[in-house]
């Protein structure tokens, strides 16, 4: 027991030896520990407050759309296999009291399904006046209890007193319309209100909550609802719907950043283990004899050194889990919690961490056995002698002829210093470049969202004001509207197409819009629409499984007429994967066009009579700009930790460099070479390294933006890829001035080589 | 030879070893003439590689005075020094400590980057009998051709003064000799050689023998009549 104590006061005393080293191993451990256990406590909190929330405040299963009444309602919960249905009058209001601040008002008689959460006030009660508001809005406004609101929609005026504050399951993350990507909680919030507050004509619903018994009953109940509900339009899957789709597709991206990030610290944490232990080894070799003389087995010795290993991978697991699920994954959750509105949004635990964790410290002994390995089952006799520098002469033959003869000393020097070091030069370089990869994403996502508003404002739309149209916009209205703003216009058909025997929403845009609303070719240019077919988006056409000449069967949300088109060709959107055609194609199918949306150049002061909402595109830039602020939270954390990695691995690197070639550096001492010029040897390597990796990171960090773009990023979106020269220039200068910097500071080591102490160590 | 071309004056060094004072070297006097052949002997301990390492400018003496050719370089600065390792002194180990990954040549060679030197190396290596190795790594040599290696280097320099640490320590009787010759060599070409060495056999072929013990300079005998060195063994 006695030796055992003595074995592990020499680890102890040995990490203190190499702090540095082993601290490196601990520190990528723990990061890459911390990364994974954050992201995925983040992405299982997410899952399961989501879970337990729509279960316990019963989110409908089903939103069944149209002109409905209280008849319908009572009709729907005859249907087999629905527990319960409540109707709702969902309509758009803008805020008089307050600027450019608009809100959807849903009118409900019951509150059984979709239950409000109330943050606070009261619950829902259908004989009160007043406003059960969106807590968030609320906030975002400093909106308090008992304030009022003055709302106009639709021609109808109301004056509300705020009576609670709230969140609804239906209403997790909501936009104003598909111009938006992530809500904007200070201009478009939802509330409440009785249906009591309407006027008699008015109390009528434009959609019911159905809650089904069970999940498998879903599509029954859909096509009961469709087929036999009179005023039925279409009957949507409630998670298939913005504010549940797109909260689990941020779950979901959380899978894509899981692996790259944690595998990258945790690959660099063990090309460290290979490096460290093998000098550890390697320099106690004397005493690796020394205990083999004195009867210690192979297998004592070997575990002695993995030792090293367990204890730094135990400690940098548990910290990084403590500290992801802690501090890492609550970040995160802070972060969506800035979009979604979820009761008791926190972190959640699976058994996926424990194994991981596990892995993590499994594969960390193994590499340390690896290495250890040769070193231990040698005879002791042999590890007692003297080893002479391991030198392969045949390997570095090559550099003493030819152009390598002309290369001043420090080149030759660093050359073959970097072949006899290999595993050290490839730890140097695999660092380096996951520095450069974390820039080039950091700033590669700015540039890629800077390209999607680029291509979404200057591109794509133009046009100062987009005027909503209303249903009941009469047909001198409208062509007054034409008359007096502008003929360009588009109208959206949400529609069903049929796929492989499937069923599945989506929309057509069916474009006049001429200039305003250009539709873009697969290279993001501006083209000319044909009237003989319709054109799919290029990701939507992959993703559904068609091509050029198919044929595409839909029909529109409440009219069961089919209608079977030919794709003639592929175009791109950032953020709509659909189907467009032309006014004329639309005509010819037989339908009578009247649009939903009016672009104009010109001024809007009021809203015209036949609009219900005025989009100024100003107003779509600032929430495209919102998002970019929120997006550099994420381009910053990317940047530290790239600095972080970058100047851990170089330092790391550095010092080992520095103990193996003690000596080496003590010679040229002796010999006369200035500490400076030293220094610059040492230096010279560490840029070769950031060199090498600048031009590996490169086309990889472009790799993984696109594998984020492409893959990670919910279907709905299709983002160009766009990495600037300035961002390939940053990424470069970045890594270059942390590789200089750290190499630089290293040097000051050499002025503290003491050259009597590490010429008589060598001996 | 008439002049000193190294002068020690009441030289001292001092260490803390934990809460220990240790003295090293102790009140030490030595003249040395220029060209001369000096043989150090002492037990482990006595001070031998310090006095060596002082007078290589690798380290300070804690008082007294150290002048070589005139200069005193227990006043140098850090970068003084390494301008004086780099023009005056020349060093020989017992482990030749030479670059194992610079090629023999190379490792001669290394000398021109930090001073002035008009030798070939090629021609230092001949002297020495390499010349056939100078495309060989180190790795590929034995220890006697190490350090004739060790030595190539040393004389690249011209040094005015050769420090030689144990520089047959590490070798064998036959192998040692023609070191010594070498050294002999440079002595006779007025460069002067300091040996510090445990071998009392070697003291026979030098100029002077300086005995050190426990940091002082217990004897300094100036040898009439050196041996030649193939009258030695050991």
């Amino acid at each position: 027991m006695a030796g055992r104590n003595m074995l592990r006061r020499k680890m102890l005393r040995d990490m203190r030896k190499n702090f540095s080293q082993f601290i490196t191993i601990f520190l990528m451990l723990l990061i890459g520990m911390m990364a994974y256990s954050g992201i995925k406590a983040y992405m299982i909190g997410m899952q399961k407050s989501a879970d337990d929330y729509y279960a316990s405040n019963n989110l409908q299963d089903l939103d069944a759309f149209g002109k409905l009444n209280d008849d319908s309602v009572e009709e729907i919960k005859q249907i087999e296999h629905v527990n319960d249905a409540e109707g709702k009058l969902s309509v758009v209001a803008s805020i008089t009291n307050l600027t450019e601040r608009d809100l959807q008002l849903n009118f409900i008689k019951s509150n059984n399904i979709s239950r409000f959460y109330v943050i606070e006030g009261e619950g829902f009660d259908a004989s009160k006046s007043g406003l059960w508001l969106d807590q968030y809005f609320a906030r975002e406004n400093n909106i308090k209890l008992g304030d009022e609101l003055e709302l106009e929609a639709n021609g109808m005026t109301l004056t509300e007193k705020v009576i609670a504050l709230v969140y609804s399951p239906d209403h997790v993350a909501y936009i104003k319309d598909d111009t938006e990507i992530f809500p904007a909680h200070d201009k478009y919030g939802f509330a409440y209100l009785s249906q009591d507050e309407l006027p008699e004509q008015m109390r009528f619903y434009s959609s019911v909550m159905i809650d089904v018994d069970n999940e498998d009953n879903r599509g029954v109940v859909k096509t009961t609802t469709t087929d036999t509900i009179d005023g039925v339009i279409s009957v949507v899957n409630t998670k298939d719907q913005y504010s549940a789709a797109s909260y689990q597709g941020e779950i979901n991206e959380g899978k894509t950043y899981v692996g790259i990030f944690s595998g990258l610290f945790i690959a660099i944490a063990l090309l460290c283990v290979v490096t460290t232990m093998a000098r550890i080894v390697r320099k106690d070799r004397t005493q690796i004899g020394v205990m083999k003389a004195l009867g210690f087995s192979d297998k004592r010795i070997a575990w002695h050194y993995i030792s090293y290993a367990l204890v730094l991978a135990v400690l940098g697991s548990v910290t990084g889990v403590a500290l992801g699920l802690l501090a890492f994954g609550r970040l995160f959750i802070e972060m969506e919690a800035v979009f979604f509105e979820v009761a008791n949004l926190h972190t959640g635990l699976d058994y996926s961490i424990l194994v991981m964790a596990i892995f993590t410290v499994l594969i960390t002994c193994l590499t340390c056995y690896l290495v250890v390995r040769g070193y231990v089952t040698q005879p002791a006799a042999e590890i007692l002698r003297v080893e002479r520098p391991k030198v392969k002469s045949r390997s570095l033959r090559f550099t003493t002829s030819g152009v390598f003869k002309k290369l001043s000393f420090s080149s030759r020097w660093n050359i073959r210093d970097i072949i006899r070091n290999k595993a050290r030069t490839i730890t140097g370089i695999f660092g380096v470049v996951g520095c450069m990869i974390l820039l080039v994403c950091g700033f590669g996502i700015q540039d890629t969202i800077n390209g999607y508003l680029e291509t979404e404002l200057s591109v794509i739309n133009h046009y100062q004001n987009r005027l909503n149209l209303s249903e009941e916009i009469t047909d001198s209205q409208l062509d007054k509207l034409y008359e007096e703003y502008s003929s360009d216009s588009s109208k959206t058909l949400g529609i069903e197409f049929k796929k492989d025997g499937e069923l599945k929403v989506n929309n057509i845009f069916v474009t006049d819009a001429g200039d305003s609303v250009r539709v873009l070719d697969k290279k993001w240019q501006a083209m000319e629409l044909s009237d003989d077919g319709v054109y799919v988006t290029q990701k939507f056409a992959e993703l559904e499984g068609y091509k050029v000449g198919d044929e595409i069967e839909w029909h529109i949300f409440g009219d069961n007429d089919y209608y079977k088109t030919k794709i003639i060709g592929l175009n791109r959107d950032p953020q709509n994967q659909n189907i467009t055609m032309t006014r004329k194609m639309y005509e010819s199918l037989g339908f009578n066009y009247r649009p939903d949306a009016i672009y104009t150049d010109k001024e809007v002061k009021d809203i015209p009579e036949g609009a219900e909402t005025v989009q100024d595109i100003d107003s779509i830039r600032d929430g495209m700009n919102q998002m970019l602020d929120t997006m550099m939270t994420m381009v910053v954390a990317l940047i530290v930790f790239a600095a972080i990695l970058g100047a851990i691995i170089i330092y790391n690197m550095g010092i080992l460099s520095f103990a193996e070639k003690d000596y080496q550096f003590s010679t040229l001492k002796v010999l006369g070479f200035s500490d400076k010029r030293i220094g610059r040897i040492f230096i010279q390597q560490n840029l070769w390294i950031a060199i090498v990796a600048i031009i590996v990171g490169l086309p990889v960090g472009y790799g993984v933006v696109n594998y984020i773009f492409k893959e990670a990023i919910d279907d709905a979106y299709d983002f160009s890829i766009s990495i600037t020269l300035l961002t390939c220039l940053l990424s470069t200068i970045g890594t270059f001035i942390v590789s200089y910097t750290v190499s630089k500071w290293l040097t000051r080591r050499v002025a503290k080589i003491d050259m009597v102490k590490s010429l008589k160590a060598n001996e | 030879m008439s002049t000193n071309f190294v002068e020690l004056k009441n030289v001292s060094r001092e260490y803390l070893i934990g809460e220990q004072e240790y003295k090293a070297l102790d009140k030490v006097n030595i003249n040395i003439k220029r060209g001369e052949f000096v043989v150090i002997l002492g037990p482990s301990g006595a001070g031998k590689s310090t006095l060596l390492n002082i007078l290589g400018g690798m380290d300070s003496p804690t008082s007294g005075e150290v002048r070589v050719d005139g200069h005193e370089i227990s006043n140098y600065s850090a970068k003084q020094l390494t301008n004086y390792r780099a023009d005056k002194v020349g060093f020989i180990f017992q482990f030749y400590n030479i670059m194992p990954t610079l090629t023999v040549e190379e490792n001669v060679r290394l000398v021109e980057d930090v001073s002035e030197t008009d030798k070939d190396a090629l021609a230092v290596l001949k002297s020495v009998g390499l010349a056939k190795h100078a495309r060989k790594f180190p790795n590929e040599l034995s220890g006697g051709e190490q350090q004739r290696v060790s030595i190539a280097r040393a004389v690249m320099k011209d040094p005015a003064l050769l420090l030689c640490d144990e520089p047959t320590g590490a070798l064998d009787s036959k192998t040692g000799i023609e070191v010594l010759k070498l050294l002999r060599q440079q002595a006779d070409e007025n460069t002067t050689v300091i040996v510090v060495t445990h071998n009392a056999q070697i003291a026979e072929i030098a100029d002077r023998v300086i005995h050190l013990k426990n940091g002082r300079v217990e004897r300094d005998i100036e040898n009439k009549k050196p041996k030649a060195i193939d009258e030695v063994s050991w």
